[in-house]
């Protein structure tokens, strides 16, 4: 038997699988930085998926802010100066 | 900005030994779930009748000829009202919680390594963005784009100009500018009930004019928000004349 691979249903599958394991490796990663680019990755394999959709306005919105406003703020918050937990400011004092 | 995250590179977050089962058992929950949604979309079949014919048909009502800005703004324009209203009291309580970084921490630093190839850049940039995003604004009502795909365009226009040593906006000229959405779009709501007898109910013949006004301050205001998120998270204080930074070359 044949099979007819369409083109646009292997851009499909590969976007499905693409934005699967870029939110897995996201959420496994131990590296805060990593996490983070990861999402941002997946916010553009979002884009495209959305526009695979024909939503447009969604996609430029999400292309926009997903990536764009959302990833700075994520890689601006994990660059700020670590807020120390109650227990970790005890041992200092104590120390 | 990006010399921090080298110094936070010993603060990493790491797991603490999740067990395998924990893993498995997750695992195969979530993949269940998924298989189950994937086969319910699959086997559904489109019995409601499509609320896409509907749209279409007051299309002319509308004043715009995109559907998607004319259910944004038209139809459903109270769910983007309270959209609005909902971002305004976010940044309300990003302003009142989130503190600015140290101001006599910010003072010391001699100042952001601003890369040349960046500021260059920006000066061609940063106007083709503006006018980029203001043909969204008006395109919104024809093609695909509108008031929040605009206003997230200037937002990041404002956030690189941050980011290559422009610190020129302060604070207290942003309050204006954060409350413009809000309060137009309430303006607008109320004023067209005093002629059509109920809020938000645009009269046929300006709708259009109304649309685009409260598009244009929208975009404004949710541009000003989302560099507000941005700026309270990585900008130090200028409120306080304690240190004098200048806008850069």
């Amino acid at each position: 038997m044949t099979f007819t691979i369409e083109v646009e249903l292997l851009l499909d599958i590969v976007l499905c699988i693409g934005i699967f394991s870029l939110a897995f490796l996201s959420l496994s990663t131990s590296n805060i930085f990593k996490a983070v680019l990861f999402f941002i990755c997946m916010g553009l394999l979002v884009t495209i998926a959305w526009a695979r959709l024909k939503a447009w306005d969604v996609a430029i919105a999400e292309a926009a802010i997903g990536a764009g406003i959302t990833g700075v703020l994520l890689l601006v918050t994990i660059a700020r100066p670590r807020i120390k937990t109650l227990s970790e400011e005890a041992s200092n004092h104590v120390s | 900005m990006f010399r921090n995250l080298h110094s936070n590179e010993k603060q990493l977050i790491q797991c603490d030994g999740h067990s395998t089962i924990r893993t498995w058992v997750s695992g195969s929950i979530a993949v269940t779930l998924y298989m189950t949604l994937i086969a319910g979309l699959i086997s559904s079949q489109t019995a409601s009748p499509s609320l896409k014919h509907l749209v279409y048909e007051s299309l002319s009502l509308s004043g715009v000829e995109n559907p998607v800005t004319a259910v944004l703004l038209n139809f459903r324009s109270y769910d983007t009202l309270l959209e609005i209203a909902a971002l305004f009291s976010v940044v309300l309580a990003v302003k009142a919680c989130l503190p600015k970084q140290d101001t006599a921490a910010a003072c010391s630093q001699t100042g952001i390594s601003t890369s040349p190839v960046l500021a260059h850049v920006l000066r061609a940039l940063v106007p083709l963005i503006i006018i980029v995003s203001g043909y969204l604004l008006w395109t919104g009502a024809y093609n695909p784009g509108g008031a929040f795909q605009a206003a997230a365009l200037i937002a990041g226009a404002a956030v690189l100009l941050s980011l290559s040593g422009y610190h020129f906006l302060n604070n207290n000229q942003f309050r204006p500018l954060l409350v413009a959405g809000t309060a137009v779009f309430l303006l607008a709501a109320v004023i067209v009930s005093f002629f059509t007898g109920l809020i938000l109910q645009y009269p046929v013949s300006l709708a259009a004019p109304i649309i685009l006004g409260i598009e244009i301050v929208a975009t404004v205001s949710i541009a000003a928000t989302l560099f507000v998120f941005y700026s309270q998270l990585n900008e130090p204080d200028h409120s306080s004349s304690q240190c004098h930074r200048e806008a850069g070359p």
